[in-house]
């Protein structure tokens, strides 16, 4: 069919089975108009594979590979360098459709497949999708063997690979867990991806987006207990600018967080603990209040932590939990700006805190009564608020009455700003899943909650108003405070985990994943060197290069010993054997057979020197030709033998 | 190709510390290992065997049989001659194989080492062996086509001695049969045995004996001979009663298959040293 002798029907199927399955396993990072591209290569391939159409000259080729990159680099140039370098990899990727015309353009097709299925694990983790990358790279690695091995047999050439990766795994089993893993050697551009989570700014409604997601935001294992559920706060940031809608962080706030000073006071005992965070796209770590990073995290000035690099991936941070320590310094700009207000609007609020001061001493005592006042009726928790006006804060507090956490909170600094005190808004999720079995902490996104901290008596206190209209929320979560708001319209596993069943499969599979994110994809130089410390006693970086060495040649002395079986000798029949018998048995004669010798004659030679043997030698070398060459079904065959045998042990 | 596949998943893995496309850039090295190891193992314990080679013309492409034994699978497995190479590739079928060579001058033609290789698995390595096989193949001279004019020549003959042509009298041997041609010539008993179609060539006398001679023919000794051999091909073909007389080498007249290989063998020979001749003669 095809001009080409190499290439044949399977060969174009499989490369059409690889091509599809990595480029739908990358679709959502690709503009559409590689798809329209996609079909139009297809199309003019197959029209090539049944003759229908010629092949593109070079000059139509070079014309096609212009125009579709142009197009392609204008389409996706905004969304980054590293968009623009996977667009420039699936193009080729796509064209060499059109040019495989040489055994080497399959080769190129499938190392670009590969390095595909690298790109693909940029973006995806999952273990399910590491497996998905695998079975992607093994479609690759089949156009190979089908290319240069049996041709057209499928399952021939499946086992064959698979024994080519059985036989490889140990090697590369060696090679991942003790090659030194190396920090970057140059700056890659990042892949950028569409942030999730919380935002660096929030107006009242935001977090009830949120809510409605049961996607997984990280996970926190502690050695020891967990913190109790009251104490499951994982601050985020803070916020103190506040328009009138929105509470954001002011520019000042943004400055002191690149200073990186932090004004923490550490008193206590520290609680270290792991946390694996989801991709975000952003560089906020929440975390207990408070904590201190080691490594790649760093504190700011409000007590949050931020790492060094975009979570782009699952990344794990090794943080410190202090529960007691404060943040205790605020200088007097700060505090200008923590009670700060915009200078008109909701006068109503104002209004009532002008009443407080006067009915109350204390500055504790009148935030006592504003929360007071939210556990009374008709104040009422809900993710479906009703909307509000412009003056949002009255309209909250003295006419609807029903919100949820950031309603509560911006209230509550809005309130407090307006009695003079320094207050500000704290974004983070509040609470998470304990697994007592796994031994960590889940939390979702829908454990989003937003809350306020307030300067008072020489230190940085919080405030959760939500815990007074629903105290369900804080101590129990979303799930058991709302009911029949909770995850409403979204079909998810949870929904089905009150079968004790599926609970259960659920937990093994989220404590397999766990595990899969801190020993694989987690996997740097300081769990290495652990490892092997473990195994081999503490060891330095020196030793733990010459251990790679010691390690990789025996792993590839073993794959040289399984793949070639030096003692596997060649397998002798049972007639063979018997005859390896009967020689070596005339050897103790000093009767040797010559070489070229035929078994008859050999028998017959015997028979001379050895005169009473004779007609047993006769039987023998009969029995003998006739196993060997005569037309014998297997039942006589070992009956032969058995002969052999018989006929052997008279002859001693 | 592959190792720089390899060596650039490192790279990407380490920049974006993603412990996946690490183990990816690990697996892939380690394939390219024990594809090695596989390579190697696909052609060890091959064991070839040579079986005579059939006669041909000089300028033609030779076939040299052999025999593929081994234990377990052998996958791909190419042969090639090293020196008289050709575009013809070889054939493999099951245990056996053909491998093709040029040969350009009469004689004992030797194809010499034959290369055995393979790039099996995954064409990253290839693994090779130049394999004497002892082989040897009888060239005969290229016919050349020519216009001797086919008289009985002038000489000694001898009487009782009678030529035959085609006829009905003698059962004189198979050849092919070809459509067409008479139901009753067919060899019906070979046909049983499953030889294939052959038809019995029947011989009648025809007049006196041709003789061919070296000496009648003009030109370079190699066109001369090529000369010859097409006359004896033709004569043959057409059932005529001939003899050769080389020099000192004179063959009695004769017809037939086996005359005529006789007639090709001392042309294809002529000039050869004895020895060389009985050291090679096998067939």
């Amino acid at each position: 069919m095809s001009s080409n002798g190499f290439f044949q029907r399977q060969h174009l199927q499989l490369i059409f089975c690889a091509y599809l399955a990595t480029m739908l396993s990358l679709a959502s990072q690709l503009t559409p108009l590689i798809f329209a591209l996609t079909l139009f290569c297809l199309g003019w391939r197959l029209g090539i594979f049944l003759g229908r159409l010629k092949a593109p000259s070079p000059w139509l080729n070079r014309t096609v590979t212009l125009v579709a990159a142009s197009a392609t680099l204008g389409l996706v140039a905004s969304q980054g360098l590293f968009s623009v370098m996977l667009h420039l990899i699936m193009l080729g990727y796509t064209l060499k459709f059109l040019e495989l015309t040489q055994k080497r353009d399959i080769n190129v097709f499938i190392c670009t497949g590969f390095i595909l299925v690298a790109t693909f694990f940029v973006f995806h983790t999952q273990v399910y999708m590491a497996l998905w990358g695998l079975v992607l790279m093994a479609l690759h690695l089949i156009i190979a063997l089908a290319l240069y091995g049996p041709r057209w047999q499928w399952q021939q050439q499946g086992k064959i690979l698979g024994k080519l990766v059985l036989v490889s795994l140990p090697l590369c089993l060696v090679l991942f867990i003790v090659f030194p893993r190396l920090p970057p050697v140059w700056k890659l551009p990042q892949q950028k991806g569409a942030t999730t989570g919380l935002s660096d700014s929030v107006s009242l409604g935001d977090i009830a987006k949120l809510s409605r997601s049961s996607e997984l935001a990280f996970r926190a294992s502690f050695e020891q207990t967990p913190p109790n559920v009251n104490q499951r706060y994982w601050r985020a940031m803070t916020m103190s600018h506040y328009d009138g809608t929105t509470w954001s962080q002011s520019l000042a706030d943004k400055q002191q967080a690149n200073a990186r000073s932090s004004q923490v006071t550490k008193t206590g005992k520290g609680q270290s603990y792991q946390v694996v965070f989801e991709p975000s796209y952003q560089t906020w770590l929440p975390s207990l209040t408070l904590s201190q990073a080691d490594g790649q995290g760093f504190s700011v000035f409000d007590g949050s932590l931020r790492s060094e690099k975009i979570i782009a991936q699952r990344r794990m941070f090794d943080l410190t939990w202090y529960p007691d320590a404060s943040l205790t310094d605020v200088n007097e700009s700060q505090r200008r700006q923590y009670i700060t207000l915009p200078a008109e609007g909701n006068p109503q609020a104002r209004q009532w805190a002008a009443q407080l001061k006067q009915s109350h001493q204390t500055a504790s005592a009148q935030l006592d009564a504003i929360l007071t006042t939210f556990t009374q009726a008709p104040y009422r928790y809900t993710l479906s608020p009703p909307q509000l006006g412009a003056s949002q804060i009255d309209d909250f507090l003295f006419n609807s009455k029903a919100g949820f956490c950031v309603h509560y909170a911006s209230s509550f600094v809005f309130m407090a700003r307006s009695l003079g005190l320094p207050s500000r808004m704290v974004t983070g999720y509040q609470g998470g899943e304990w697994d007592e079995n796994a031994g960590f902490i889940t939390v979702r996104q829908y454990d989003a909650h937003a809350w306020a901290e307030v300067w008072l008596d020489g230190k940085w206190q919080r405030f959760d108003p939500t815990a007074y209209v629903s105290p369900e929320r804080v101590d129990m979560g979303l799930e058991s405070a709302l009911p029949d708001e909770f995850l409403a319209g979204e079909m998810s596993l949870l929904r089905l985990r009150n079968n004790a069943m599926i609970n259960q499969l659920y937990l093994a599979m989220a404590k397999f994943d766990y595990a899969w994110s801190v020993w694989v994809l987690n996997y740097n130089s300081d769990k290495q060197l652990r490892l092997l410390s473990r195994w081999f006693g503490s060891i330095n970086f020196m030793q733990q290069a010459w251990l790679f060495v010691y390690l990789f040649a025996t792993a590839l002395a073993l794959m040289v010993l399984f793949s070639l079986k030096p003692w596997q000798r060649p397998r002798l029949s049972a007639l063979d054997k018997q005859f390896y018998l009967f020689e070596k048995a005339m050897g103790r004669h000093d009767l040797q057979r010559q070489t070229g010798e035929t078994v008859s004659d050999f028998c017959k030679r015997i028979g001379h020197s050895k005169r009473h043997w004779q007609s047993t030698l006769t039987d023998y070398s009969r029995v003998y030709n006739r196993a060997k060459y005569g037309q014998v079904s297997e039942v006589q065959y070992a009956k032969e033998v058995m002969k052999l045998k018989w006929l052997l042990s008279r002859l001693k | 190709m592959f190792l720089a596949t390899s060596v650039t998943l490192f790279f990407l893995g380490t920049n974006y510390q993603n412990n996946l496309i690490l183990f990816l850039a690990f697996l892939l090295a380690s394939i390219l290992v024990s594809a090695l190891l596989v390579t190697h193992k696909n052609m060890s314990g091959l064991t070839l065997s040579a079986s005579p080679a059939h006669p041909q013309f000089a300028g033609e492409l030779v076939a040299f049989p052999f025999k593929i034994s081994g234990q377990g699978q052998h996958y791909e497995i190419e042969y090639q001659f090293q020196q008289h190479s050709c575009d013809v590739s070889s054939v493999i079928q099951a245990e056996q194989g053909l491998v093709y060579a040029t040969a350009s001058s009469r004689g004992w033609f030797q194809p010499g080492r034959l290369t055995v290789s393979s790039i099996y698995p995954l064409g990253l390595f290839r693994v090779w062996s130049h394999v004497d096989l002892d082989w040897s193949a009888l060239i005969y001279p290229a016919a050349i086509k020519n216009g001797i004019a086919l008289q009985p020549l002038p000489g000694k003959q001898e009487q009782g001695f009678c030529g035959t042509e085609a006829g009905f009298d003698e059962f004189a041997g198979l050849r092919s049969w070809q459509q067409g041609e008479s139901l009753k010539s067919v060899a019906w008993k070979q046909l049983a045995q499953g030889r294939g179609w052959h038809a019995k060539a029947f011989e009648q006398a025809k007049g006196s004996p041709v003789w061919l001679d070296l000496t009648a023919c003009q030109g370079h000794l190699e066109v001369k001979l090529g000369q010859l051999c097409y006359q004896v091909l033709t004569l043959t073909e057409q059932q005529g009663l001939f003899g050769l007389r080389l020099g000192s080498l004179e063959i009695p007249p004769g017809s037939g298959l086996s005359h005529q290989q006789a007639c090709l063998e001392a042309l294809a020979l002529y000039g050869a040293t004895t020895t060389q001749q009985g050291a090679r003669h096998e067939q």
